[in-house]
């Protein structure tokens, strides 16, 4: 009888053990798929009309020996939540057709980087301003059935064709909580832009006269998604995630700008930050504490009335509390 | 007997309050800094763990459910944001027999939704956690008039 919580014991043990190793095999064979990476997935350069400009990425592969890297150029706008929509060739003026591939498929060894070198030439009358165009890097698959799953890498490629570029658009909403406490706030905002060059991925938060300093737009707010850290290009619009911490209580004054002074249009909002949750806890515990010292004071209070009219030899004929 | 009751009872609720509310939280965005020097050179990559996933076998106007599960992970050192899209590569699964129809009959989610969504060209799958797998599984539905067959099709999961 003293042995058999050894022998459960020790079939725990191996029970445990085995389901490590299968564990470990998961994980392992989960481990054992293509893997593609690439050193950059945005591109920035600034060509004069009808110069070129010569790019190099750094692609890198892990899986079976050898692969074979397909690259496609694509036009492409930007959704407001971040992702990309590919679009139809729009004919010659369109930015994909400015980018000559070296090759579009390169041969991949397994934990060798390869270089995909391209050039950037903008059609010459461009007019100024700033181009996105897209590389979607994909693994070539070979045949299969039932349902074959590509893993694709997208690059963005941003061109300003050099000359005189205006900056220009607003913030068409900002969305704040109106009351917060000391802990990090989320805050989202909506950019339109509406000039010529692309409005990065930077702007201002400032809280009443006091300027918090640089803000990264688009920066994520845990937990929620994210977008890429790309630019709102021209005629584009898109959400914008970010988070603020308050340095103290007060009354606060956000007010939003894109980041060039030119692109002011800073939409404001007021956010009351207090300590909300301490008053809701003052506002359960000082009536509970009252309500329950209210009623040890009566008992108190009975108990000595008894013993006082015991002392005195009289009789207390009202009902005790049975509380 | 009441009163002692609803005392205790505001208590008891503030006291569950102060542990909600003031029990240290780890931010996951807070541990995500890194400084890179010296030569680690930016790298900003996915893994697949399996190509291709096979569904069974269904009669016409029946869904099927795939028995296992496709995860990506998501490696970057570059602290830039990314997003994730499943996206349908071809317009229609198709047989040798010259059979078609739609890939939007294909739904997936991400494991442990409840619901299935429709392929599209944009769909996105966008998930914040770096290093962290993210499984899908799949859905499809056989429409009531293919033709007998082996169907196939490719969908690409795309980080941008």
């Amino acid at each position: 009888m003293g042995r058999l919580p050894g022998r459960l014991w020790r079939g725990a043990t191996a029970l445990g053990l085995a389901a490590l190793l299968v564990a470990g095999v998961a994980a392992a064979a989960r481990a054992a798929g293509p893997s593609l990476a690439v050193d950059r997935q945005r591109v920035e350069l600034s060509v004069a009309p009808g110069e070129s400009q010569d790019v190099r990425l750094n692609v890198s592969y892990q899986g079976a020996e050898s692969g074979v890297l397909e690259v496609q150029v694509h036009d492409f706008d930007t959704l407001t939540d971040g992702s990309f929509r590919l679009l139809e060739p729009a004919g010659w003026s369109a930015p994909s057709t400015w980018i000559q591939l070296a090759a579009v498929s390169l041969p991949l060894q397994a934990e060798q980087p390869t270089p995909l070198r391209f050039r950037v030439q903008p059609a010459s009358g461009t007019p100024p301003g700033d181009y996105g165009a897209l590389l979607l890097l994909q693994l070539q698959q070979p045949p299969g059935g039932g349902v074959v799953i590509q893993p694709q890498l997208a690059v963005r490629v941003y061109t300003r064709v050099a000359g005189a570029v205006f900056r220009r658009g607003y913030v068409s909403w900002l969305a704040a909580p109106a009351f917060v406490d000391l802990e990090m706030v989320r805050l989202s905002a909506h950019l339109v832009n509406t000039g010529s060059a692309m409005l990065d991925g930077a702007g201002a938060l400032r809280t009443g006269p006091v300027p918090l300093g640089p803000l990264a737009l688009g920066q994520p707010s845990p937990p929620g998604r994210q977008a890429p850290a790309s630019a709102v290009m021209p005629n584009e619009d898109r959400d914008l995630a970010f988070t603020w911490e308050p340095p103290g209580y007060g009354l606060y004054w956000l007010e939003l700008d894109a980041h060039d002074a030119d692109v002011s249009a800073g939409l404001s909002s007021w956010v009351l930050v207090a300590p909300w949750r301490a008053f809701v806890l003052g506002a359960l515990v000082l009536p509970g504490l009252w309500i329950l010292s209210g009623q040890r004071g009566a008992r108190l209070r009975e108990s000595a009335r008894v013993r006082l009219i015991a002392l005195l030899g009289g009789e207390d004929r009202r009902p005790r509390d049975q509380s | 007997m009441l009163r002692r009751l609803v005392g205790a009872t505001l208590l008891l609720l503030a006291s569950v309050l102060a542990v909600v509310w003031w029990t240290p939280v780890v931010d996951a965005e807070s541990t995500q800094g890194m400084t890179v020097t010296g030569t680690v050179s930016a790298q900003t990559g996915m893994t697949l763990d399996a190509t291709s996933v096979a569904l069974p076998a269904g009669a016409p106007g029946s869904a099927v459910t795939s028995t296992s599960q496709t995860c990506v992970t998501i490696a970057t050192n570059t602290g830039q944001t990314w997003a994730l899209a499943f996206r349908a590569g071809t317009a229609n699964f198709t047989s040798s027999g010259g059979g078609s129809f739609p890939t939007t009959q294909l739904r997936w989610r991400i494991v442990g939704q409840q619901n299935f969504t429709a392929v599209s060209s944009t769909g996105n799958v966008a998930t914040d956690q770096v290093g962290k797998d993210v499984c899908l599984d799949f859905q499809l539905v056989y429409p009531a008039d293919a033709p007998a067959g082996d169907y196939s099709a490719s969908f690409n999961m795309i980080l941008s």
